[in-house]
């Protein structure tokens, strides 16, 4: 087996061809990515700038500034490269194209351009565990089976191999092997039946999935999603997830990412029970050697169940099954994306109960999951809103925002498959919503116009200049999270308490690297004394009720005995800590974001 | 340090004259002052000055302060039931201790030393370095790890006993009541000790002397993130009532999949003290003793407590019926928790743990390591369910809509612990529907006569579960 240069670039240096222009890179920031909020955007769903009913890369790029607004610091793209669209994207026909409808490569770096002049950076979905049936690859290996392509996929004569391997798409798909008439064997999916698995024990398929990395990189991207990776590879005797091989070659990822572009993140999907995900971040005596984020499936159907049961212990529970990850590494939180609200973390149990909560009509069932988005979630219930998202924003890893959820979306479940939360940005009270000024008839999608979450009631305009909106709120404490890098960087103790309904933590963060910014601010405002926090801690208290009813709690703060707590949002101090627990009462679904500081120096004498 | 071994425990036995901490008249005059305040002491000012000190035993001397354990007897209590106080002796007393101070003696100020983070320190020590002081004894458990720098600090929640919790990893609890004999809390801790449903033992502090040995404390592992189920159940219960239409399967804040676990942690705890314990098959005299004192119990309660007279009649009949219908049912006898109810249960992050193995602390010890049916433990669950439930509509008016909830509530939570409890002991308390009955009347009886001296606003809420539980047929 020859590698298939040809097909797959130039294997050595550059993979971009010399008329492509690249993006002007961001400056360096070791570690940026612990720090960051990332922004899931679809560029299908965002702004359609030529006005086709389809958004686009030029669309995205023209509501940069808005973003930069927002504030936040990286764009997760889902994929737009040339595919027939028949899973979003995720069946990639081209690996090197963009979708023509959402414009072309030199818009893409167009869009990074920009993005970086304005300190937003951009990561890209990678598809590494198969292909589109429709890409040349799989073309040629059905075609072709002694070809240069012919071992690229997982071929068999017989549908018996790796029986013990789940089929994930329970709904759709009978097997994961798939006849071919055209070659005569079964191929191997684990998704989708247009879907092949690559084949990774073909060298030369890791090294041409390594130059499409290269590929990307080299345009001036900021790092990848890395989709399904847990999948990669099969083995007799297994379920095929997350074997020894899989990490090799997520190993060698890294290596070349470290040595080529040391300020490219990799952040791996792997649904899986924190124990096995945190072997995706590798080795933790070298600090991580694999990917430097892990999404973290789990801890959001868990949120949801907390707040539904008022108890604290899903989350908690979680919290401690969760273990420490390496050096470089951190988690990736989400409260809603453009997949259905995933349950398969979840017992059997625990799934039945969220789907009777959450789903009520079974439309809103996906495979295994809910299509919904957040607000509809929550029954539009604001307060609810502003509690889910403090917990996202404080609770350890990087937040991730669906687009949209930032002014309280509606979804559309009567659309098919995960469209019902893929429907057009709402920018204002406009024909369509701001989004397009085609027809119509002619968008991808309607957009939503029900009473309650429609364009007319929930847009971008009508909230931008409003104090009080969800989305001047939700800057805010985007702001606010920013101000105190312990949300991003800090430790995590879960603080107990004899309340069940309400979850309280510290995030504890070495005061070495702290950002004084935020704290001038305050400081200037007048509300409290800070400077003298240079060498000390950066201590947060996060204290969340969770259920709908007003509560107190008594906290054990006995160890901080002597600071104050300093509330974020508004600067104003709480009475001091001392012996006693700490009693604080919430109203329902409220919650306390508390820096603790020691004012007695700031503090007038008594 | 003086060690009185050649002392008769039965004896009072005086500390060695008035030194600078006054002599022993003189500290109890402060200590009959200082008893009634206190939270644990159950009497008033007149109990406190019948008290007599059968015993002062120096346990700590330091550069800067000392501490005596003290025995004091109650005039009305049996011969062998003392209550313990830990006094420090200091000349200068720091800031954080000055809350505790119960006065000057001789030259000296004595202060309630668990307050005092020195000696909860040096009490820490004591068990992890297994020390001997006089007649006091530390003992850890053979694989306890115990950091001896962690900061320990009095719990203030506690109604009966008080508890210093260090760090967030152990919990030293200092029984005010002390009675001779095995502790029951530290004999099913040590022989329970592989179970996971139970706290993990980390050492044990015991006064003996000759043939004379009671705990005075026990260390076990703090579950630092956890809730008791009776603060769970009613947070469960708040959110159904608050809906009114909807089922207690339907709501959000359902227990059933908690209280299914909790029959799980339950019947494994009842396994593993079968197994440590022994059981044996009761006989027919076994029955019979049964459903006589269950009988002589509610008859003695009826006899007092008024709101019992108008169902005393079908209690009785019940209990006729029940006995030849228990005849039909094993009738297992082995070690049980004794006390068992939501509050004495806690939810961590690993699930249920069930805590107070100690019986009823008023009760003498033989009667609190007696042998049971388990059936007992799982009736005082049945009815702390229906506490849960109908507690939050005992201040209101009768609401039937809100009882009718309620009431669903503790049917469907109780089907949930019971099937939890089956599936994981084999043995469904179902199969033994008359003994269940017997001990859930027994228990409600009792509640009847407990509320009518401490919550009369609550007697409504057993006495409803009496007029179910004698339902004729």
């Amino acid at each position: 087996m020859t590698a298939p240069g040809s097909a797959t670039g130039n294997m050595a240096g550059s993979s971009v061809a010399p008329e492509i222009r690249r993006a002007h890179p961001m400056p360096p920031d070791p570690g940026w990515y612990k720090r960051a909020v990332f922004y899931e955007v679809l560029v299908r769903a965002f702004a359609d700038s030529n006005n086709d009913g389809t958004g686009d890369l030029r669309g995205l790029a023209d509501k940069l500034d808005y973003l930069s607004w927002l504030g936040v610091d990286c764009l997760w793209l889902p994929p737009f490269y040339q595919s027939p669209l028949r899973d979003g994207g995720y069946d990639i026909a081209d690996f090197r194209t963009v979708l023509p409808e959402f414009g072309t490569v030199a818009d893409f770096v167009d869009l990074l351009d920009q993005a970086h002049a304005r300190g937003i950076r951009v990561i890209t979905d990678l598809v590494m565990n198969h292909t589109s049936d429709q890409h040349p690859w799989f073309q040629a290996s059905r075609s072709d089976p002694d070809g240069p392509f012919g071992d690229f996929y997982v071929w068999a004569d017989d549908a018996t191999g790796y029986p013990e391997a789940r089929v994930i798409f329970v709904d759709t798909e009978p097997s994961n092997w798939t006849f071919d008439p055209v070659r005569g064997q079964y191929f191997w999916h684990r998704f989708f039946s247009h879907q092949p698995d690559l084949n990774y024990d073909n060298p030369a398929v890791g090294d041409a999935m390594i130059d499409v990395m290269r590929f990307w990189l080299d345009l001036g991207i900021d790092g990848f999603r890395l989709d399904a990776v847990p999948y990669l590879y099969e083995r007799d005797g297994t379920n095929g997830e997350n074997l020894t091989e899989t990490h090799a070659f997520l190993k060698r990822c890294r290596a070349v990412v470290d040595a080529e572009y040391p300020h490219a993140v990799m952040l791996a999907e792997a649904n899986q029970w924190p124990a096995d995900v945190v072997e995706y971040f590798g080795d933790p005596a070298v600090g991580g050697d694999e990917c430097h984020m892990c999404f973290h499936f789990p801890l959001m159907p868990r949120i949801f169940m907390a707040a539904r049961r008022e108890s604290r212990f899903p989350i908690s529970e979680i919290l401690a099954q969760t273990p420490a990850i390496p050096e470089t590494g951190q988690w990736g939180i989400f409260l809603r994306n453009h997949d259905e609200l995933t349950l398969e973390m979840v017992s059997d149990e625990d799934r039945d109960y969220m789907w009777a909560e959450y789903a009520k009509d079974p439309r809103m069932k996906a495979n295994i999951g809910i299509r919904r988005r957040l607000a509809p979630l929550l029954e539009g219930d604001r307060d609810r809103q502003e509690l889910f998202t403090a917990l996202l924003l404080s609770l350890p890893g990087s937040p991730v925002l669906y687009y949209g959820d930032e002014i309280g979306m509606g979804d559309n479940i009567y659309l098919g498959d995960r469209d019902a939360v893929r429907t057009p940005m709402q920018w204002s009270p406009d024909r369509n919503a701001g989004f397009s000024r085609v027809d119509p008839a002619r968008l991808y999608l309607p957009v939503i116009m029900d009473p309650v979450y429609g364009y007319q009631a929930v847009n971008v305009e009508s909230q931008i200049d409003q104090a009080a909106s969800l989305l001047t709120w939700t800057r805010r404490m985007l702001q606010v999270r920013r101000e105190h890098p312990a949300f991003a960087l800090g430790s995590l103790t879960d603080l107990g308490g004899s309340n069940p309904s309400v979850l309280s933590f510290l995030r504890v963060s070495s005061g070495g690297d702290e950002d004084s910014a935020g704290d001038t601010r305050s400081a200037a405002t007048g509300t409290y004394a800070a400077g003298q926090h240079t060498a000390a801690p950066s201590i947060v208290l996060c204290v969340n009720n969770l259920s709908r009813f007003p509560q107190a709690v008594e906290l054990d703060l006995r160890p901080f005995e002597g600071l104050t707590p300093v509330e974020l949002t508004g600067g104003n101090a709480f009475p001091r800590i001392g012996e006693l627990p700490y009693l604080l009462t919430l109203p329902g679904h409220g919650f306390y974001w508390f820096r603790l500081i020691d004012v007695s120096g700031g503090a007038p004498a008594e | 340090m003086s060690a009185h071994h050649n002392a008769s425990p039965t004896e009072p036995v005086s500390h060695d004259g008035a030194g600078s901490r006054g002599d022993d008249a003189a500290l109890m005059a402060q200590l009959i002052a200082w008893l009634p305040a206190q939270r644990w002491f159950p009497g008033q000012a007149q109990a406190a000055a019948g008290m007599t000190l059968f015993r002062r035993e120096p346990v700590f001397e330091t550069a800067e302060l000392g501490v005596d354990l003290l025995l004091l007897h109650a005039e009305s209590e049996p011969p062998d039931m003392m209550y313990q106080v830990l006094i420090g002796w200091r000349s200068d007393v720091p800031p954080h201790v000055q809350h505790a101070i119960i006065g000057t003696v001789g030259n000296e100020i004595c202060y309630d030393a668990l307050h005092d983070r020195d000696v909860t320190g040096l009490l820490l020590r004591a068990l992890a370095e297994d020390t001997r002081a006089g007649a006091v004894t530390a003992r850890h458990s053979p694989d306890a790890v115990i950091d001896v720098d962690l900061p320990g600090r009095v719990l203030t929640a506690e109604q009966s006993n008080t508890s210093v919790v260090y760090g967030d990893q152990i919990i030293m609890k200092f029984f005010r009541r002390v009675a001779e004999g095995t502790n029951p809390d530290a004999e099913v801790l040590a022989a329970l000790s592989h179970c996971a449903y139970i706290p993990t033992l980390v050492g044990e502090i015991r006064f003996e002397m000759g043939t004379h040995a009671s705990t005075l404390a026990l260390a076990t592992r703090f579950l630092p993130n956890s809730a008791d189920g009776w603060a769970m159940a009613t947070t469960s219960v708040r959110d159904l009532l608050a809906e009114g239409d909807l089922h207690a399967d339907e709501v959000g804040g359902d227990f059933a999949g908690e209280a299914n676990r909790l029959g799980r942690a339950v019947a494994q705890v009842h396994d593993d003290l079968a197994e440590a314990f022994g059981v044996r098959m009761g006989t027919a005299d076994d029955r019979a003793a049964l459903f006589g004192r269950l009988a002589a119990r509610a008859e003695r309660l009826g006899a007092s407590v008024p709101a019992l007279e108008p169902v005393m009649s079908r209690v009785r009949e019940t209990y006729g019926r029940l006995e030849p219908a228990a005849a039909g049912e094993p009738l297992e006898i082995q070690r049980i928790h004794g006390d068992l109810h939501l509050g004495q249960v806690l939810r961590t992050v690993d699930g249920w743990v069930v805590l107070d193995f100690e019986g009823e602390p008023s009760r003498p010890l033989a009667e609190r390591r007696q042998h049971h049916s388990r059936l007992r433990d799982v009736a005082g669950m049945m009815r702390s369910f229906h506490y849960a439930a109908f507690q939050m509509l005992a201040a209101g008016p009768l609401d039937s809509q809100r009882s009718y909830r309620a009431g669903e509530w503790v049917a469907r939570n109780r089907e949930a612990f019971l099937d939890g409890y089956a599936a994981s002991s084999g043995h469904d308390p179902r199969d033994c529907p008359a003994l269940s009955i017997a001990f859930e009347l027994d228990k409600a009886v009792y509640e009847v006569a407990y509320e009518h001296r401490h919550r009369p606003g609550w007697e409504q809420i057993p006495l409803a579960a009496i007029r179910e539980l004698t339902e004729p047929g």
